[in-house]
């Protein structure tokens, strides 16, 4: 029901009325639509391939915008005032395509480890926009594109939606936003960490931290003549004028696409703390998801995401739980994991640093003048971490879903659980209180880590060193991860409607 | 002599089951119930046991029959057709239509210590709705999801919701306990799975044994072997495989070409090292051979006679011979222009003699003995079709009559 009161919708009891009225005569429309969906759809099997689930979608989608075109024309030949119409579009996009989005990714992933991944960050996305459907859309790889879809929405909302960047799609008053993601990596649930960067694009829009960072002298003086200062010492360089314009122009281009990809890892480490970096470097590290490590346009470089990262991740939790500063002091066995974490980020961290000089998007350019680039952006992307760090704790949502110090050290604490083939979702010291999502990622990656460098340990129920050699094995990890997720997501609803039935008896 | 068993094993009470579930040291000890939403799901002797999200769904069938063999032989592809899974949300049911049947999995991961066992049966006040569930033994040591198999006997369908407590597992205490319980092959499971019934070892012995139909091919270069293996895969489902498969694994290993030429070289020096039956033997100890569990095989390539004494060991081999006139050979040759083949007439009728083994190696090739102790030669000097048609016949001449099933 329309409530007459969100961003964008009727605020007077007569448009409310008609606004009723009409939707109440396509009421039966949408029925229809969604008896159509249901009559197209054969559940996608767990064994699937990635193009049979991509089809599905894509047949499930393309029927429903077409059928809601038609919609559409019929709001636009109705007799109404054009903020009305307007209205009624976003109602009809809100009531129709939203829920025909969300229940056509339900079914194209409903058997796989990510369903209770996504509601997880469905939750997260919520909590910054109440009542946002946040809709993981299956694409081929981390920068595919999703034009079919933009461009059908486009034709359906006119202006109202805006395309950020290449994996989201956003903009109140729609009450979604689509991020895409590869499907091939739905079994890779510990990978799914890496998802927490779009839905922190979706935080940067939504609170408008764009614009607040933009406006920061972000490219003030001191980079400038960093790039000036390189330019005057090259010697061999003819027209310097020309190319410290040009060196400036790129800063310029390069630093307004970076800032937003820093600001998403920011909060994909506050959202799940070190599990976010790994999954990062995991990906990163995979060749075929490898995201270009030069001077990139639209990327920063992996190293300068991974320095950012490791200095956040080593600032907010390894150095306040190393000097005691978590909730509690850690057992033998979780200081033994902890080191071995603490070890494995700080190679991650060190390694490829040569990458850097490898800049192809610039060809004109000395190597030097890159470097001092590089420098300066890389001290304009500190910049805006620091201004993050300085806002964002004091936000008032930020608390409740931010990873603490606390959820690190329960992941610590869970691995234990993970290395004797349980989910970790129970804490046995603390009888009563369940873990975070963040606890439960950390806890896998910090199993993953700690069982190949010493998987004896455990014996054979911990990390096998065969593991990467055989599926089943290997997925068993992700699978209790995932039923970890699962159970943490049914316990907290199952808790919410308890206490949400109690309340309304007692009254 | 067994000494006189002395076992304190009894059921559990609330009490103890709290103890195990909440207070036992150390933790891998423990009884693990995860998710436990209540409780109250603790009763005086059971845990009560919720419904999941994943539902296997039996779909109507193509099978005829299930054969438990079939099943042993073709693994978990013969039943993934029969079985589709369905994740409810929460808040959203599963349709359990009228005499049908669904595989669930239990909401709750299960750790089972080495000194429990438990029973997972439906709760009493579900047995008086119209539905059947297995009665599932939980071994000492399980972790993970218990799977009930649900069948309706009502004459309408039923709603059922993830979450809803359906079952109730009632444990048992084992004294002494099991030192080390064997993993079974449901270990670890997050989701319910069809049976791994096919994992079942034994179940290759206690079937009818079925001798496959084995046609042996000797042909010379550019006889018609190619068109006539490829009809026969085409139409009568043969399954393809090849004594020069040997060579050529042999040939890569030695960093060897693997031209006709120096196969045909490789051929005679491995006979006369290792005897001359060397690549038949070679080949029946394959597991490639081995795991073919075809009643219909297509062997190429035999060069030699001692080969097909080995194969004559098969019960039902036939050795098929096809040849040409050479003139009319060469201008196949010429006109396939394949990789390998020789360039001239004059290489061409080399290699051509040293296949028939006209220069008298009993280690070399033998062609023209093999042809003259086939079983049928077929002469490939008219059409396509009428070389297809003799094919067909002699290899209709060995499908009849059927299969012979020794029992």
């Amino acid at each position: 029901m329309l409530d007459g009161t969100t961003d964008g919708r009727p605020n007077s009891k007569l448009e409310l009325d008609i606004v009723e009225h009409y939707i109440s005569s396509v009421a039966h429309k949408i029925q229809v639509l969604k008896k159509k969906i249901e009559d197209m759809y054969q559940p996608a099997h767990a064994s699937a391939s990635a193009a049979t689930l991509a089809e599905i979608l894509k047949r499930i989608l393309s029927r429903f915008f077409d059928e809601l075109k038609s919609l559409r024309e019929e709001i636009e030949t109705q007799p109404v005032e054009d903020t009305l119409r307007q209205v009624q579009t976003i109602h009809l996009v809100n009531s129709a395509i939203v829920p025909a989005l969300v229940e056509a990714m339900r079914m194209a992933y409903s058997n796989s480890p990510i369903a209770s991944i996504v509601e997880a960050y469905q939750e997260i996305a919520n909590l910054v926009q109440y009542g946002t459907q946040t809709i993981i859309h299956p694409t081929w790889d981390y920068n595919a594109s999703f034009d079919e879809i933009i461009a059908d929405l486009k034709a359906m909302t006119g202006s109202l939606g805006r395309e950020t960047g290449q994996a989201i799609f956003s903009g109140a008053p729609l009450s979604f936003v689509i991020i895409t993601y590869p499907i091939a990596e739905q079994e890779m649930v510990l990978r799914q960490a890496c998802m927490a960067h779009e839905v922190g694009h979706f935080i940067y829009l939504t609170e408008r931290l764009a614009g607040q960072l933009m406006d920061r002298p972000l490219f003030d003086e001191v980079d400038r003549m960093q790039i000036e200062t390189s330019v005057r010492t090259q010697q061999s360089v003819e027209n310097k004028d020309r190319l410290l314009k040009e060196a400036n122009t790129l800063a310029g281009e390069i630093v307004s696409y970076w800032l937003r990809e820093i600001a998403a890892d920011f909060f994909g480490v506050c959202v799940l703390g070190p599990a976010y970096l790994l999954a990062f470097a995991d990906v990163s590290f995979t060749q075929r998801y490898s995201i270009p490590v030069k001077l990139h346009r639209t990327h920063p470089p992996v190293q300068l995401r991974k320095e950012i990262m490791g200095g956040l991740v080593e600032e907010f939790y390894l150095a306040p739980i190393r000097s005691g500063q978590g909730h509690r002091r850690l057992e033998a066995t979780e200081e033994r994991v902890f080191g071995t974490v603490c070890d494995w980020i700080h190679y991650l961290v060190q390694s490829d640093l040569e990458q850097f000089t490898n800049i192809d998007s610039a060809p004109d350019i000395p190597p030097q003048v890159v470097e001092s680039i590089y420098a300066g952006l890389k001290r304009a992307c500190q910049r805006v971490v620091a201004s993050l760090k300085q806002n964002y704790p004091e936000h008032p949502k930020a608390q409740k879903w931010f990873c603490t110090t606390r959820d690190v050290v329960d992941a610590l604490e869970l691995q234990a659980l993970l290395s004797a083939g349980l989910t970790p979702t129970q804490l046995y010291s603390d009888a009563g209180r369940d873990p975070s999502f963040a606890a439960v990622m950390n806890s896998g990656w910090f199993h993953f880590i700690y069982a190949r460098q010493d998987y004896q340990y455990f014996g054979s129920d911990g990390y096998e060193p065969h593991w990467d050699d055989v599926r089943d094995s290997y997925v068993s990890l992700q699978n209790l991860i995932a039923k970890a997720v699962e159970s943490l997501q049914f316990k907290k609803e199952f808790q919410r409607r308890k206490g949400v039935s109690g309340a309304t008896k007692q009254q | 002599m067994f000494p006189v068993p002395q076992s304190n094993s009894s059921i559990l009470t609330r009490d103890e089951i709290l103890y195990y579930l909440t207070t036992r040291q150390p933790v891998h000890e423990r009884l693990f119930v995860s998710p436990l939403l209540e409780r109250e799901q603790v009763g005086d002797t059971s845990v009560d046991l919720r419904l999941g999200h994943h539902f296997l769904v039996s779909q109507p069938s193509r099978l005829g029959v299930l054969d438990l063999i079939d099943l042993h032989n073709e693994g978990k592809g013969i039943l993934s057709d029969n079985y589709r899974e369905v994740r409810i949300p929460y808040g959203q049911f599963f349709t359990l239509h009228p005499a049908s049947s669904v595989r669930v999995g239990t909401l709750e991961y299960l750790g089972i210590p080495y000194d429990l066992q438990g029973i997972v049966t439906l709760r009493a006040s579900f047995s008086d709705l119209p539905i059947v569930a297995n009665v599932a033994q939980v071994h000492p040591g399980h972790k993970g999801i218990v799977t009930l198999s649900l069948t309706s006997n009502a004459e309408f369908s039923i709603r059922l919701y993830p979450g809803a407590r359906m079952a109730e597992l009632q444990l048992q205490r084992l004294d002494p306990c099991i030192a080390k319980p064997r993993k079974s092959r449901y270990h670890r499971m997050t989701k319910p799975v069809s049976t791994r019934l096919y994992e079942d070892r034994d179940l290759s012995y206690l079937g009818p044994t079925v001798e496959p139909i084995i046609i042996g091919f000797a042909t010379t270069i550019a006889a018609g072997r190619t068109t006539a293996v490829g009809h026969l895969l085409d139409m009568h489902g043969f399954t393809f495989l090849s004594l020069a498969d040997v060579l050529k694994s042999e040939a890569i290993a030695r960093g060897i070409p693997t031209r006709r030429e120096e196969l045909q070289r490789l051929g005679t020096e491995l006979r006369q090292l290792h005897g001359p039956a060397y690549l038949a033997e070679k080949f029946r100890t394959d597991p490639k051979w081995l795991s073919s569990k075809s009643a219909l095989v297509i062997v190429d390539s035999f060069k030699n006679e001692a080969e097909v004494k080995e194969f004559r060991k098969q019960k039902r081999f036939t050795l098929l011979g096809i040849d040409a006139p050479e003139e009319l050979r060469w201008e196949r040759v010429r006109s396939r222009r394949r990789q390998g083949d020789p360039e001239t007439y004059a290489d061409f009728q080399y290699q051509d003699r040293v296949d028939r083994g006209l220069s008298g190696d009993a280690h070399g090739q033998q062609l023209e003995r093999l042809l003259a102790i086939a079983d049928r030669v077929i002469m490939n000097h008219g059409t396509v079709e009428a070389f297809l048609a003799q094919v067909d016949k002699a290899v209709a001449d060995l499908l009849h009559p059927s299969l012979t099933i020794d029992g």
